[in-house]
């Protein structure tokens, strides 16, 4: 049983299936009294059609009619949204400021969507409650052809294959195969664009043993002091391999860093009153080192890139000393060497070991001592 | 109501009350929900109030009264309100003037309201701070220089009943008015000259995307933070307000001294704040805070595509013989 309509190649319905219930009696009485067999002009026999009441195809229709006429309105109302921002004198458009674009885009958005959405809605509104529905039956077609068709085919295939000298003819076909080979091995051989192995160029950066750093944004390096009076203070920071070039104190505010390079050595510098300090900073990282001498008068330096997928993880509550990451909530303690404390990654953010220069500047005494940024398969191997 | 009887038992009608029920919120939201026109609240001077002007004892008073109770009469803090000792005169004015303190329920993070004291009060109160509770010059000052809010009317209106006749009166309210008018006209050139005096927001847009963007969004609409802290939108804050965040470090944010980035940078990232107030808001009920395009497709999946399989629903739904 179906509501199909469009079932057209059974339009005659040769066979009931037998036992379906007839649900609409009542309304096939109705049918059959105000439509009999013989004065009936649709397309399906009378019994299968279902026609609607008097009440509800005049009601149906009235509602139809008032999506139509919203739809009408709304196309209207797109003409109109189109003329209503004129070029001024100069002949610059008034949709030049950005504002009134933005007022354009959503008179023109809203009307288009009124009046496409009023014709589609009236179109079902018809369909449902003014056009009659169908009761069709109709039997699956036997899908597989029959052994006798699938065999003269199979022939028939053959014949045509042989005369067309594919078989009797093999210089032919072998070139045809040879000329075929390049084509299947090509996709493969492109996958060699996805290499060459990256080496370690993952694990370093350019951070080194003495070298500055500038606040990212600026030129400006930073020195020890300056974070002096901010007991919670927070930057983020990139090394300035420029050194001391120009003016004192100012770098070349990592200009000449390439993007790759910004992403792997951007850092966060957080100062965090060193009561605050976990027991956890106090674990050796390298040699008798332990995570603490690696910072400076409080201040510790952390990659600023998650080590999930690559995030910017810097939202830092200096109350709790946590890092956030926005993107799945990795969560690091600061004050812990950037533990994990919560969410999918999977280590800690490496922490860059900084001091100071006999200037007082803040410099890194090296570089990460394990992979910054997203964490890979072998990021533990050296 | 006869036509409701009819068809609530239509295979629809659930939808259908869904879907109002989504709309009423969504409108009902936006009509009630505060907009930025409402919450303005304070006036300050350019400068510093005048050591004339301020009377330490009224501060005290209010202190005593409005902030003693957590922070203790020597402001030394209890369980419910930290030490403000060493927070600086910065802070108090930060706090008070955003409406945030004085708290009413220190438990929990509070959001930005109008301002419960008065100017003067708030005058009062610092200079009481700065002589009595400050730890020598610890914390930092509140930065005069920095455009707060404009001025408004009602704070220049004089009072009835100070004056015995009604044309005394009347005079005295144009002369308000007048007065009114030329401390707006000075705020706006101050402001103009603050953020149009600015000329690299490229570092200001720099700074705010590496420092701050992480926690207040990228378009200043503010997100969350963990245990049920968020960083508030910072849409409706005053160029002074931004500045005092900055230095004072208000609840979770860390300080951002004028060492680590200067007071001209502070200038210039303030001003691309500015520009990122000022940046045209295609309106509509649901600006999603303009949060971005992350959000805005999440929703334009979830809410378009159910939309399109209800139409889709709607559309080839099975007709019951009788309806």
């Amino acid at each position: 049983m179906t509501d199909n309509s469009n079932d057209k190649n059974r339009a005659e319905g040769p066979e009931r299936v037998l036992g379906t219930p007839s649900e609409s009696s009542e309304e096939r009485a109705v049918a059959a009294v105000s439509a009999t067999d013989a004065a009936h002009e649709g397309p399906y026999p009378a019994s299968e059609t279902h026609a609607h009441p008097e009440e509800q195809q005049r009601r149906g229709e009235r509602i139809a009619a008032v999506w139509f006429v919203l739809a009408f309105l709304g196309g209207v109302g797109f003409l109109v949204s189109y003329f209503l921002f004129p070029p001024n004198a100069q002949g610059t458009p008034a949709i030049a400021d950005p504002q009134i674009a933005q007022y354009s885009n959503m008179l023109l958005g809203g009307s288009l969507t009124l009046a496409m959405f009023g014709i589609g809605a009236g179109m079902t509104v018809w369909a449902r409650n003014v056009m009659p529905h169908y009761e069709v039956s109709s039997p699956y077609d036997e899908l597989p052809s029959s052994e006798e068709e699938k065999g003269s085919f199979g022939a028939f295939f053959m014949r045509g294959a042989d005369e067309s000298g594919i078989t009797k003819r093999p210089l032919m076909r072998r070139t045809l195969i040879a000329a075929m080979l390049p084509l299947g091995l090509a996709p493969i051989v492109l996958l060699r664009d996805t290499g060459p192995l990256p080496g370690d160029k993952l694990k370093n950066t350019i951070w080194a043993d003495g070298m500055r750093m500038v606040v990212e944004g600026t030129d400006r390096q930073i020195k020890a002091e300056d974070l002096e009076n901010a007991p919670n203070g927070m930057i983020s920071a990139l090394p300035d391999p420029g050194g001391h070039g120009g003016e004192e104190g100012h770098g070349d505010g990592g200009h000449h860093l390439s993007l790759n390079e910004k992403a792997k050595s951007v850092i966060l510098l957080i100062k965090i009153p060193e009561a605050d300090y976990k027991p956890g900073m106090n674990e050796n990282v390298e040699g008798d080192q332990s995570r603490l001498n690696w910072t400076y008068d409080g201040i510790v330096a952390y990659s600023k890139i998650c080590t999930h997928v690559g995030c910017p993880a810097a939202l830092y509550e200096r109350t709790t000393h946590r890092i956030l990451c926005p993107c799945h909530q990795s969560t690091f303690d600061a004050a812990d060497g950037a533990k994990v404390v919560f969410g999918p990654a999977h280590r800690p953010l490496p922490q860059l070991p900084i001091g100071v220069d006999d200037e007082g500047y803040l410099i890194a005494t090296g570089d990460f001592p394990e992979a910054p940024g997203p964490t890979f398969w072998d990021y533990a191997k050296d | 109501m006869k036509w409701i009887t009819a068809r609530r038992r239509h295979p629809l009608a659930g939808y259908a009350v869904v879907i109002l029920a989504l709309a009423l919120f969504g409108v009902g939201y936006a009509a009630l929900a505060p907009t930025s026109d409402q919450a303005q609240a304070q006036t300050l001077a350019a400068e510093a109030p005048s050591p004339d002007d301020v009377d330490i004892a009224e501060g005290k008073t209010v202190f005593d009264q409005t902030c003693a109770s957590c922070h203790g009469l020597d402001g030394s803090g209890s369980d419910t309100g930290p030490d403000l000792r060493e927070v600086g005169s910065a802070a108090i004015d930060f706090q008070v003037s955003t409406g945030r303190m004085p708290s009413v329920n220190p438990d929990v993070q509070m959001p930005r309201r109008d301002m419960v004291m008065s100017e003067q009060d708030l005058d009062h109160l610092i200079a009481y701070y700065n002589a009595e509770i400050r730890d020598g010059e610890s914390g930092a000052d509140v930065p005069y220089g920095i455009p707060g809010s404009a001025p408004q009317p009602e704070d220049f209106e004089p009072n009835r009943a100070d004056y015995d006749s009604e044309e005394a009166f009347d005079e005295a309210e144009e002369e308000a008015h007048t007065e009114y008018e030329a401390a707006l006209a000075e705020y706006e050139a101050a402001y103009d000259e603050y953020i149009e005096g600015a000329d690299d927001t490229e570092m200001g847009m720099q700074l705010y995307l590496t420092n701050c963007a992480h926690c207040h969004g990228w378009s200043g609409g503010g997100g969350a933070l963990t245990d049920g802290r968020w960083a508030p939108e910072i849409h409706e804050a005053t160029p002074r307000e931004i500045y005092e965040a900055m230095v004072t470090g208000p609840g979770a944010m860390p300080m951002f001294n004028d060492m680590v980035i200067t007071s001209d940078e502070k200038q210039e990232l303030i001003s691309y704040v500015k520009t990122l107030q000022a940046e045209p808001n295609a309106g509509g009920i649901f600006d999603l805070e303009r949060v971005g395009q992350v959000a805005e497709g999440f929703i334009s999946w979830t809410i378009g595509l159910a939309l399109i399989v209800a139409c889709a629903i709607w559309i080839t739904a099975k007709q019951r013989a009788h309806d």
